[in-house]
């Protein structure tokens, strides 16, 4: 199931239709309100969640880029994902995830602050205020969201569209540069392929 | 009319405007909309609207979920009719709280969402959460399905 945090289909379905090679056996769905990604604890994208016959999560959101095109900024090797779901499918063996080094269990998506959690309310509103042509109120919700949650990528990168701002330009390079200044924040890769550089380096 | 103490040229004391509006709101699970009266910043509900857009049902005992019930201890949360201040009851739930008018002056929008602790303790029991999403055609799709097999979720986007 492919989950597009996105605004509206006429935004995701050029993407969809241009995917090569073609998503015929993929369920698409849009999450407008992300509450879906708020559900899983997503928080950026691509992200993978793995989901058991017994509809048990057993893998936590992790940063799945689909190959190594952008690896320079991802720091990630995609076939550590790649392999290890492979192995899950086949074997049923899961991976072991990487300690987040901040207590929490890196089993389980990280659980949420006050803060992101009033940020993910705004950030709702917004977007609807955004899509039902409250432009001005939109903004204000926006400019909340990403205040209270500004590393929250669906957050703070996923409104740039809406904010008539350039999710590849210059606003997304100081988010880039402030979220990598706070030590690259739920950035969670798979161990594996090759082994990435660990975050103190 | 106006008060005690009144005097030659004092302005009359009127009752606030409410304005009945179509209000929807957006809650972590779906989107419901209902009717509630709106009097300056604040959007007031009936017990049931309540009930409808929270999951938590108004009793005397205060807001109950099954056998669960929160006291309200703010006197602000109901007015002089018994309405209840929905942002007052997002806030005896702990729940974040955001609401707006829009342009047209009869319609509302508010967003209530979970607490912290609602949310970690959902990714804690380790079930995968269904949500109702819509598909490309613009039909209804829970995500995940029924499939009774392994699945992958896989969250993209245009940014």
């Amino acid at each position: 199931m492919a989950v597009a945090l996105d605004d509206s289909l006429d935004v995701i379905r050029p993407w969809v239709e241009a995917a090569d090679p073609p998503l015929t056996s993929v369920r698409v769905a849009l999450d407008a309100d992300h509450r879906l990604a708020e559900a899983y604890g997503i928080t950026n994208v691509p992200a993978t969640v793995w989901i058991d016959e017994d509809d048990k999560v057993v893998k936590p959101p992790t940063i799945t880029p689909g190959n190594n095109m952008f690896q320079e900024f991802t720091k990630i090797d995609a076939e550590g994902h790649h392999a290890a779901l492979r192995r899950w499918v086949h074997e049923g063996v899961l991976p072991e995830l990487p300690d987040r080094g901040d207590g929490t269990d890196a089993n389980v998506a990280r659980p949420p602050t006050a803060e992101e959690q009033t940020g993910r309310t705004e950030r709702r509103l917004a977007s609807w205020l955004h899509r039902n042509g409250q432009t001005e109120a939109a903004e204000r919700h926006y400019a909340r969201a990403v205040q209270l949650a500004p590393l929250d990528w669906t957050i703070s990168r996923g409104s740039m569209p809406a904010r008539g701002q350039d999710p590849f330009g210059n606003d997304f390079f100081d988010l880039y540069q402030e979220w990598e200044d706070a030590g690259r924040p739920d950035y969670q890769a798979m161990p594996g392929g090759d082994v990435p550089p660990s975050p103190d380096a | 009319m106006c008060g005690t103490g009144c005097a030659p040229g004092a302005p009359a004391v009127t009752s606030p405007v409410m304005t009945p509006v179509e209000l929807t709101v957006l809650s972590t699970d779906e989107t419901v909309t209902v009717g509630a009266l709106a009097e300056d910043d604040r959007l007031l509900l009936e017990a049931s609207a309540v009930h409808a857009v929270t999951g938590w049902e108004p009793k005397p005992e205060g807001l109950c979920r099954g056998d669960l019930c929160i006291p309200v201890r703010d006197p602000a949360a109901r007015d002089h009719e018994g309405r209840y201040d929905l942002a007052r009851v997002a806030a005896a739930l702990h729940r974040p709280y955001a609401a707006e008018r829009l342009d047209d002056e009869s319609r509302a929008v508010a967003a209530i969402g979970e607490a912290a602790h609602e949310r970690a303790a959902v990714y804690n029991d380790g079930t995968a959460p269904r949500v109702d999403l819509i598909d490309l055609d613009g039909n209804p799709i829970t995500v995940p399905d029924h499939s009774r097999r392994k699945r992958l979720l896989l969250a993209w986007s245009s940014w």
